[in-house]
């Protein structure tokens, strides 16, 4: 290679090269563009790691083997007994390895660990909480899921996840009370810890338990029936939910302070708002207020609005098809009945699934096909009956999991005047005969679901849970959002008092749309507000 | 059931997550996954140095697990390692050179020959104008020792610079300082066994639980149910494991053991035959020691007196008894005296030399020991003086270079090279592997230097440090994993760390950057004689000849790998440690392994000329700022977790090792004083220094005591309020003690 003058930048006294000028660097020139293509490609030639041995050529029994091997059962279960993690707290040194280890051996996505260490702060120790699925004996998850995609192994006991099974609806993650099963957003699947139950059957130990420098994990064999007799038996540690609602199988040993409580209990984080499910819940509850109350309208022998029907039947179409907006495989979606012996879920689907056909037929105007009126009678009532099972069911969604501030009566009371008072406004809107009833009856169903909802804001007078958290949530970051819902409720109620007062229509049209916006907003702050179930975390 | 019918128990989905046997005596691994070889490399993060068992598919390192048949970690690892492959892969990685533009300020990227030839004249020109202290580099502890040594050898001896320092400055200064006054060489007198072999373990300032969790590993290992005495401010994990935590007062740890010291002499514990053959200083340190009273002592550590007298009692003769510290004590402005406290403890006591003895620092980076050997900043190339003729004679030999291109004084420190960049004297930097921007302690000192400088140069993994994205020149370096070399861990082990992996672009490991710029700046004679980093290994291994860490025993890196490290020193015609167990029983032979481990000192001699080693002493002084009306607590930092390294350079970029690390930066402090200043616990809180203010969210917890703070290290904004205090001998800062003042945060609490 010839000698070539090199470009080179010169730097000047401000620290920023000088435009760039040709510097002869001699004969070093030719020499270092003919170096640094070799140091590039030597840089990328990875045979020099064969000048090393390596190890294991032959190995079929894994080099770990003796260091899990006393972490293990002598055998599998017996009937009646099942697998479970059993952990050491005063051996955990919080290293996490546990964690990392769990997301590289199970080959899981960047972010991804089905394992999560927290903390619990006593007064004078603390403990290092690792904790996975705990493979419970009545497992929430399973119990909720609506596409029937959890499986509890007879023999081992262990809780898998059908990954294929899964339409992606979360449910289990609000069904299970310790955060077990993890929301896979790039998959539009939950995925879970399973044990390593492909490593247990080889006789191999968990990642989990393979990786714990301090050997603070192991796999036990405990009996089911001990521990529906003793739940306590199972997981308990102080600030979770406790065990006698799932059974959970995890043993936590050596707790030094059983007064101590989750690092992150007084940490204010607001969950997904789960905008699909919020316009799902309001427009089907719509549907359903409209739909009984115009039946209502008519028995009392007012004019008939005919495009009340049409009307509940387009919000109850757009609430279900904006609601699988929220799944993470939609096209799974068919699936969802197949879990209605346990799953609310499940029955929500099919009450609002087979609502839609009598809807359908109830609402086509005679104009457009001539349906005998008998058919469109008893369509009429298995439509009302459907579409208030329907609300009936997604209240029970909510109030079947663990979670506190959902599971109680409210979250009933309001589904219930949600759909009394969007009904009402609606048919007040529609300026037929009424109009001032279904205005107060409107502001009626509104002020007593506000006194709900702001009673949920109210500072509490015990000092800590889950609606001590919902309230702080709602004065604190949910703050904005709270108010913005109050403003457009009040809007919607002066308006819909001044349609009553005046008997304009108009009024009423004006109060549907804040009383919308309003009902969007409160139902997004339903779920953004709610404190979720899981084990201790950290900071 | 007819459900079953339409249920899918497999499909796609399903398949991502199978899991099939690895052979190789793996066991299961992600079925993706499944290697056609593996090898063993060493970890790259800390000192504790674990092996590492690379799995590689045909295009190189796909997956790794922590090696079964290694010495250190014994088949276990932490987050860190698990996840050091991930961190490769990210799109921060430099893949070319970028320069800055200077009518735009912004970075452009240029060829390598460019930036080279750019770099190497703007050294000369300034060498030639402004003279051989003009220019300085930064490097690290992060990096192979040959690489270190090319560095150290290329920047002093071929482009004729004087100053050059590393960031080891930060973290084992004082310990080598320590050490080296103390037995006339830097040289950690323990093996890891001695964990496992204590009767009494005491830890100062040291957090092994988070920071070196694969040691506590070892400790956990000990069966003759030691006392583990923790001397910390904080309620640490490892004071919580402890059978005793002594929380003393920040700072109050020097008058503290003095106050151990004067008992245990008063006591008649002293190993009076030991002290009189093998210590010098004796009777000048007890006089001294007299004059520290327990009352002195327990008011300044605001400790019980049965806290005193444990610590005491723990150092009764017949039991083996360590001490170990890390940078509680080496980050202090008192830190060498700290350091060598304890040294005095052992010595006195007979605690060296023996199984489960020894006053040992445990090193914070993977490679400060070969940074403090080889790197040519403090000291000349193997452990050697620049003031002394006969190394620079010896040093000119071996490497085959004038006597005269050896420089005689030797470098700044690290805080003088900054201080010499301030005023002006310093004009240009080359930054290697290390991050200063975040690191350096007190008010924002870099980036006032940085505005001074002519010509900042960072040679990095990523363009994305707070340090490169400051830089003129960027050169994009391979990181651990796609390069060789030697590194050495604590306990003197030198382990191989292999290129498994390509590096991203046109990344080029350090040792081919500083041999290219060798070439760009005419001094290819030089570069010549280390063609490859196991040639460089050669070198240093002729370097070591006759000294203390002598390791002419090593045949080559093969050797090396083969026997899962080898300990110096291990001269000449040594026998090597063992074989490294084949495939058939590697774990069981884990087992006979035990007990390969050396430590030195057993009989009796020190590197000193005399062969005694040196009881030093000096009386105790205040820290440079202590709280006061105005800002009355003070603020000590650390490490904030055990997935977290540094400055978050390489640990951020694994998404599952952020998952485990706090989601923002937090101040733990007490309870009392959460509630005295009405703070609520979760809150955000105003933290201020008199150099600076940062918001944090408040954690009150009662590991901290009535008047500290605490503050993890892993955010910029954190030395901004550190106070900029150093140790005389060693020039480490001291970012254990400043003063502060905590208030409600800017933002309303929610």
């Amino acid at each position: 290679m010839p000698t070539m003058p090199l470009e080179t930048e010169s730097v000047g006294a401000s620290g920023i090269a000088s435009p760039r000028r040709k510097a002869d660097l001699g004969a070093f020139a030719a020499d270092l563009e003919d170096q640094i293509a070799r140091s590039i490609e030597s840089a990328a030639d990875l045979t020099a790691v064969e000048r090393f041995s390596r190890w294991h050529e032959h190995g079929t029994v894994p080099a770990h083997e003796p260091f899990y091997r006393d972490l293990m059962p002598a055998s599998a279960p017996a009937p009646g007994f099942q697998y479970a993690f059993e952990v050491d707290l005063d051996k955990c040194s919080s290293c996490k390895a546990c964690v990392a280890a769990c997301h590289s051996q199970n080959g899981l996505d960047p972010a991804e660990s089905w394992r999560t260490v927290g903390t619990l702060v006593g007064k004078e120790s603390r403990a290092t909480v690792t904790s996975s699925c705990h493979h419970c004996v009545e497992p929430g998850c399973a119990s909720g899921c609506p596409t029937l995609a959890y499986e509890k192994d007879d023999l081992t006991g262990i809780v898998k996840h059908l990954d294929d099974q899964c339409m992606g609806c979360q449910y289990c993650t609000w069904t299970c009370p310790y955060d077990a099963p993890k929301w896979n957003e790039s998959l539009g699947i939950v995925r879970k810890c399973d044990m390593c139950h492909g490593r247990l059957a080889a006789g191999e130990a968990p990642a989990c338990v393979q990786s714990c420098p301090s050997r603070a994990i192991r796999i036990v064999v405990v009996d089911k029936d001990a521990l529906k007799a003793d739940p306590n038996a199972g997981t308990r540690l102080p600030g979770i939910v406790p065990p006698e609602r799932t059974l959970p199988t995890t043993a936590y040993l050596n707790l030094e302070d059983p007064a101590s409580s989750p690092a992150d209990r007084d940490v204010l984080r607001p969950e997904h708002a789960h905008a699909p499910l919020a316009v799902l819940l309001v427009l089907t509850q719509w549907a359903a207020g409209i739909w009984i109350l115009e039946i209502l309208r008519r028995a009392v022998g007012w004019q008939p609005w005919e495009w009340a029907r049409p009307c509940a039947g387009a919000l109850l179409l757009a609430g279900l098809g904006i609601g699988t907006l929220h799944l993470g495989r939609p096209l799974k979606a068919w699936k969802a009945f197949l879990g209605w012996r346990r799953s609310w879920f499940s029955r929500e689907v099919l009450a609002m699934g087979t609502a839609v056909p009598f809807v359908a037929v109830a609402s086509v105007p005679v104009a457009i096909a001539p349906i005998p009126e008998s058919v469109a009678t008893v369509a009429n009532g298995l439509a009302a009956a459907f579409l208030l099972a329907g609300v009936g069911c997604s209240a029970m969604l909510y109030m079947a999991t663990p979670r506190p501030a959902w599971a109680r009566a409210a979250t009933a009371w309001r589904f219930g005047l949600t759909t009394l008072g969007g009904g009402a406004v609606v048919l007040g809107a529609s300026g037929m005969q009424g109009l001032r009833w279904m205005g107060v009856a409107s502001i009626v169903a509104g002020v007593a679901k506000a006194i709900l909802v702001l009673s949920d804001r109210r500072p509490r007078s015990e000092p800590t849970g889950a609606l001590v958290l919902q309230a702080r949530l709602l004065r604190g970051p949910l703050a904005s959002q709270a108010r913005a819902q109050a403003v457009l409720f009040v809007f919607a109620v002066a308006a819909a008092a001044l349609g009553s007062w005046t008997g304009v229509a108009a009024w009423l049209v004006v109060a549907l749309v804040f009383r919308m916006a309003s009902d969007l907003v409160e139902r997004t702050l339903f779920f953004r507000s709610c404190p979720s179930t899981r084990m201790p975390g950290g900071v | 059931m007819i459900e079953n019918f339409f249920r899918s128990f497999d499909g796609p989905l399903t398949r991502r997550l199978a899991r099939a046997p690895g052979g190789l005596g793996l066991g299961q691994v992600p079925s993706d996954l499944v290697p056609v070889s593996t090898t063993t490399t060493v970890c790259g993060y800390c000192s504790t140095g674990c092996g590492l068992n690379v799995h590689l598919g045909r295009e190189g390192a796909i997956d790794l697990t922590p090696d079964p048949a290694y010495p250190v970690n014994l088949g276990v690892a932490c987050p860190k390692g698990w996840e050091a492959l991930s961190v490769l892969d990210s799109p921060d990685r430099g893949t070319v050179p970028l320069l800055r533009d200077r009518r735009t300020g912004e970075r452009r990227e240029i060829g390598w020959a460019q930036a080279l030839g750019t770099m190497a004249r703007a050294f000369a020109d300034l060498k030639s104008v402004h003279g051989p202290e003009s220019a300085a580099f930064l490097s690290t502890g992060q990096i192979p020792t040959e690489e270190m040594f090319l560095l150290g050898a290329l920047w002093k001896f071929g482009l004729g610079f004087v100053h050059a320092d590393s960031n080891t400055r930060q973290c084992m200064a004082t310990a080598h300082v320590a050490y080296k006054q103390s037995f006339g060489y830097d040289a950690p007198p323990f093996c890891y066994e001695d964990f496992e072999e204590s009767d009494v373990l005491v830890f100062v300032g040291a957090n092994p639980c988070i920071a070196h969790p694969i040691l506590w590993e070892r400790v956990m290992r000990n069966r003759r149910s030691p006392e583990i005495l923790v001397l910390d401010p904080r309620r640490t994990e490892t004071a919580q494991s402890a059978t005793r935590h002594v929380r003393i007062a920040p700072k109050s740890d020097l008058v503290l053991l003095y106050a151990v010291l004067r008992n245990v002499i008063e006591r008649g514990w002293v190993d009076r035959a030991f002290v009189e053959a093998s210590t010098s200083g004796f009777d000048g340190l007890r006089g001294f020691v007299a004059t520290i009273s327990d009352e002195s002592a327990l008011s300044q550590a605001k400790i019980p007196a049965e806290d005193l007298e444990a610590l005491v009692q723990a150092f009764r003769p017949g039991r083996r008894v360590s001490c170990w510290w890390t940078m509680g004590v080496n980050q202090s402005h008192e830190a060498v005296r700290t350091a060598q406290a304890l040294v005095d403890l052992c010595l006195v006591t007979g605690n060296i030399g023996k199984p489960g003895t020894g006053p040992n620092s445990i090193t914070g980076q993977m490679n400060a020991m070969g940074s403090r050997l080889y790197s040519n900043t403090s000291g000349l190339v193997g452990g050697r003086d620049f003031a002394n003729p006969a190394h620079r004679q010896e040093v000119s030999e071996i490497m085959g270079i004038p006597e005269s291109s050896i420089p005689v004084a030797p470098s700044l420190a690290y805080d003088q090279i900054l201080d010499a960049a301030l005023e002006g004297r310093i004009k240009a930097l080359w930054v290697v592997a290390t991050n200063p921007e975040h690191t350096w302690i007190g008010s924002d000192t870099f980036r006032k230097v940085r505005e001074k400088l002519d010509f900042l140069v960072v040679q990095d993994m990523y363009h994305s440090t707070e340090t490169a994205e400051v830089a003129d020149l960027y050169l994009p370096a391979a990181g651990w994993g796609e390069k060789e070399g030697t590194q050495i861990n604590s306990e003197r082990r030198i382990g191989v760390s292999k290129r498994v992996k390509r590096p991203p672009g046109q990344a080029l490991p350090d040792f081919e950057i500083f041999r290219l710029l060798g070439v760009a700046s005419g001094c290819g004679d030089l570069v010549e004689r280390m063609s490859s980093p196991e040639q460089a290994f050669h070198l240093m291994r002729e370097l070591s000849r006759g000294r203390p860490h002598d390791f002419t025993g090593i045949r080559d890196y093969a050797q090396i790998d083969a026997s899962g490290g080898i300990q110096w020193p291990f001269p000449e015609g040594s026998i090597t440690d063992g074989i490294r167990p084949g495939a058939q029983n590697a774990a069981g032979s884990r087992e006979s392994r035990q007990g390969s481990g050396r430590r030195l000192f057993e009989d009796g001699r020190f590197f000193t000329p005399d062969g005694k080693a040196r009881l030093l002493y000096d009386p105790p002084r205040p820290p440079g700022e202590s709280p006061d009306a105005l800002y009355d607590l003070v603020l000590t930092t650390g490490r904030g977790s055990s997935s977290q390294w540094h400055t978050g350079t390489r640990t951020e970029k694994s998404a599952i090792l952020q998952a485990m690390s706090p989601r923002e930066l937090f101040l733990e402090m007490n309870p009392d004083d959460a509630a005295s200043r009405g703070l609520e616990p979760g809150s955000m809180v105003e933290v201020a220094s008199r150099r600076g203010s940062l918001t944090a969210r408040l954690v009150s917890t009662p590991n901290m005591a009535e008047g500290v703070v605490f503050l993890p290290m892993h955010d910029r904004r954190v030395n901004v309020l550190t106070f900029p205090s150093f140790d005389p001998h060693s020039r480490e800062p001291s970012y254990k003690h400043a003063a502060v003042k905590v208030g409600k945060g800017p933002t309303k609490d929610p």
